[in-house]
């Protein structure tokens, strides 16, 4: 009980680096998981683009344009009248689209001129410039319909302004009977959770290992009478305990954020669970390696984040290359990952069965691979005296 | 003397394990897993509108041309470009199930009562189709009303909604940038301000204060002066190279191209160390403790990297758009948007204005440490 409780105790040594990990963790999940995720929609709406205009113009026809486009879109402040500024905007996505109205537009366009009256400022040949550019050539293109056919200026903005009003009347029927389509809150913090909790795991659970192997320590433990074999299960049990309240804090932190219950919560939980023994693994193999913690530090990173790159914890599969999802298959986290895509598209009924538990047995299965390399690596350091 | 002290610090400095995997390792092991993030997104923009797939069921003898309409839009542009890709079905229930397998992102059903767009989820695919619609009701209300009020301008109206009007056309800026080049950028000036570590550790081992080694340093009856110039030229010597690795690594191994020639590149990463090393120095110089030299050269660094968009690539132009001060003030966020302005549009004013803040940064930290170093007496070590 005493090497039990002395490896809960060493624990604290580390607790600021866990509090971060989790603050991490629960500010930068739920964020990314809320903005994410999706639901299933059930009425058509209009993807809006967020568009700054500079109406350099101020005439009939062009307050008319940017009064169109403030009932239809999302219209922002540019907050420059630089083009270089409008284009940082657009390329950083702190708005889709810039648009800029001359002085002359009015003028150049009643005179009949159809070039280039207006300048706009897009993150390249994307969507939302498609979208937009299309509407405000309609817009103008109706406009000047109505004045090329005798109708005044008014006339023209205010029919223009009917008509593109009035089509929002389209029919549109939603059809989505596929569950695949969406991201859940839940899969997206479960997803992002394999990162903080590695991290977590790794630099906690390595620097309480550390603890055990400190000369001074290990010498005191073995001059001890306690028994190799009980000593060695308190410490296992110890780590075990850390890493489960670690976990079940991770889990906790899941839920809280989201504001739907999911009746698939106890899977999700179990795939964790496993993860936390491929967690608790890594870091017996890092403690192997070294005990100094600033290298311990190092190699977590090292190893976790480019993993979590590579297995979809951040980016999603589809965006990365078919060789490096193959490498990644080597990888635990994406097993993981998979099991947590299992677990969304599944029915609940299904879950249960061979796919889930194959995919449980490969974390299972890494764990301890990371575990054998741990000790082989230990041993040969003894065998050598390094 | 002086070669003798840079020489030796530079040995001293290339045995630390922990210096060098960070310095050197992490800023690899980072840019290979950015690489196999945003790799692809460089290389082909995930934003590019492509063609919409699209399916067309007619529930009628004859089209009332809407048909025609999107005939149209499938043909491709002069730059080999089409709207949408259209496929025909004989039933609502084959595109249905075309549009579950995700061959199609929706359809368009010509009835009687007109034409409805049949989708699977909202998004801009769903919008482009609707607005297709959209524009074919619009040119048939239009020809409606001119019809109405001026039968006599009948034909000018279609011929006018038949031609090609441009009316908008993009400012072009000869050079675009990826914004996912951006992560690359802020991992080169992560890289530069981790050489605030080797600064504050170096101090750690010059003053007598901190360190054992510093009490050896301060009886030598070597110039204080020359020491610390020795060790932060040192210092700045392995922080450029471990920069100018990243730098090789990431243009010709991984082959992104940062858009930057490689003259100015290595200028701006010895203005980037010097700004490190620099500021590591004056932190060195300030706290006496020797866990708070390695906390607070390691918060400085995420910290203003986090603000320059390591972690998040948006938040550098968002400060931009609401509090553009704190651009100018924070050495990682300079260094990022002075690489990013070389790359987009050259040797601007803003470029120039970076670079000499950063200059100016180095010189003031350098300052205030000599301020805070000069006449250390000991009565006894």
């Amino acid at each position: 009980m005493s090497v039990f409780n002395a490896v809960l105790k060493s624990t604290k040594a580390c607790l600021a680096t866990i509090i971060v990990y989790f603050a991490v963790f629960s500010i930068f999940g739920t964020l990314s998981a809320k903005s994410q995720a999706t639901s299933i929609d059930t009425m058509f709406e209009d993807s809006i683009v967020t568009v700054a205009i500079t109406d350099n113009d101020d005439s009939a026809i062009s307050r008319g344009l940017v009064e169109f486009l403030r009932e239809t879109q999302d219209v922002v402040d540019p907050q420059t009248t630089s083009y270089v500024e409008m284009n940082d905007n657009v390329r950083f996505g702190i708005y889709d689209y810039a648009l800029i109205i001359p002085e002359d537009f009015s003028v150049k366009l009643i005179s009949g001129e159809k070039d280039d009256l207006l300048e706009y400022i897009a993150p390249g040949a994307t969507a939302s410039q498609y979208l937009l550019t299309q509407k405000i050539r309609t817009y103008l293109n109706n406009v000047m319909v109505y004045l090329n056919c005798g109708y005044s200026e008014e006339k023209a903005i205010e029919l223009t302004n009917e008509n593109m009003v009035k089509l929002s009347n389209t029919k549109v029927t939603i059809m989505d009977t596929s569950d695949e389509n969406h991201r859940t809150f839940y899969t997206k913090m479960f997803v992002f959770m394999a990162y903080a909790l590695m991290m977590i795991l790794g630099v906690s659970i390595s620097s309480v290992l550390t603890f055990t192997k400190n000369t001074d320590v290990k010498h005191r433990i073995n001059v001890s009478g306690m028994h190799f074999k009980s000593r060695n299960f308190a410490i296992i049990a110890g780590v075990l305990c850390v890493g489960f309240v670690i976990t079940t804090g991770a889990i906790f932190i899941a839920t809280v954020g989201a504001t739907d219950n999911n009746s698939k919560l106890p899977f999700y939980c179990i795939n964790v669970y496993f993860l936390m023994l491929v967690g608790i693994g890594m870091a017996y193999m890092i403690t192997s390696l070294t005990t100094n913690e600033s290298l311990i530090n190092m190699v977590t990173n090292m190893l976790v984040l480019p993993m979590s790159f590579f297995c979809g914890v951040f980016i999603d599969l589809q965006f990365l290359s078919a060789t490096l999802v193959k490498i990644a298959h080597f990888l635990p986290l994406y097993w993981y990952t998979a099991n947590v895509r299992f677990i969304k598209d599944t029915p609940i009924n299904n879950i249960w069965g061979k796919t889930f538990f194959e995919y449980l047995l490969i974390e299972l299965l890494f764990a301890c691979i990371f575990f054998a390399t741990g000790l082989i690596i230990s041993k040969k350091k003894e065998q050598y005296a390094v | 003397m002086f070669l003798r002290i840079f020489s030796y610090k530079v040995k001293e400095l290339t045995r630390q394990t922990w210096l060098v995997g960070w310095n050197f390792l992490f800023p690899l092991v980072l840019a290979t897993a950015f690489y196999m993030g945003f790799g692809n997104m460089i290389k082909n923009d995930p934003d590019t509108f492509a063609t919409v797939e699209t399916g067309y069921v007619l529930e009628i003898t004859q089209s009332k041309g809407f048909e025609q309409v999107l005939e149209e839009l499938s043909k491709a542009d002069d730059e080999g470009f089409a709207v949408i890709s259209v496929h025909t079905y004989a039933s609502v229930e084959e595109a249905v199930n075309d549009m579950n397998s995700g061959i199609i992102s929706g359809f368009f059903k010509e009835t009687e009562d007109g034409i409805e767009t049949i989708i699977p989820v909202n998004g801009y695919d769903a919008t482009v189709m609707n607005e297709i619609v959209r524009e074919y009701n619009n040119y048939t209300d239009v020809i409606t009303q001119v019809a109405q009020d001026h039968p006599e301008k009948l034909a000018e109206a279609i011929e006018m909604i038949s031609s090609d009007s441009n009316y908008i056309s993009e400012y072009n800026f000869g050079n675009n940038t990826s914004q996912y080049i951006q992560y690359f950028y802020a991992l080169l000036a992560m890289t530069s301000l981790f050489s605030s570590w080797i600064s504050s550790n170096m101090l750690e081992g010059m003053c007598a204060n901190l360190s054992e080694q510093g009490k050896r340093v301060e009886c030598a009856p070597t110039s204080k002066f020359i020491n610390i110039s020795a060790g932060i030229l040192a210092g700045l010597l392995i922080q450029l190279v471990s920069n100018i690795i990243v730098v090789v690594y990431i243009q010709y191994i991984l082959k992104i191209n940062l858009g930057v020639p490689l003259s100015t590149m290595i200028a701006l990463c010895t203005i980037g160390s010097g700004l490190g090393i620099s500021s590591g120095t004056l932190m060195g110089s300030i706290f006496k403790d020797p866990r708070l030299l390695v906390t607070v050269p390691l918060c400085f660094t995420m910290t203003c990297s986090f603000f320059s968009g390591l972690m998040w690539g948006q938040i550098k132009q968002l400060i931009q758009y609401h509090c553009p001060i704190i651009n100018k003030i924070n050495p990682a966020a300079l260094f990022t948007d002075a690489m990013y302005v070389r790359a987009t549009y050259g040797d601007t004013y803003v470029f120039r204005q970076d670079v000499t803040i950063m200059c100016i940064m180095i010189l003031g930290c350098l300052f205030f440490s000599a301020l805070f170093l000069r006449r250390r007496r000991y009565v006894s070590l």
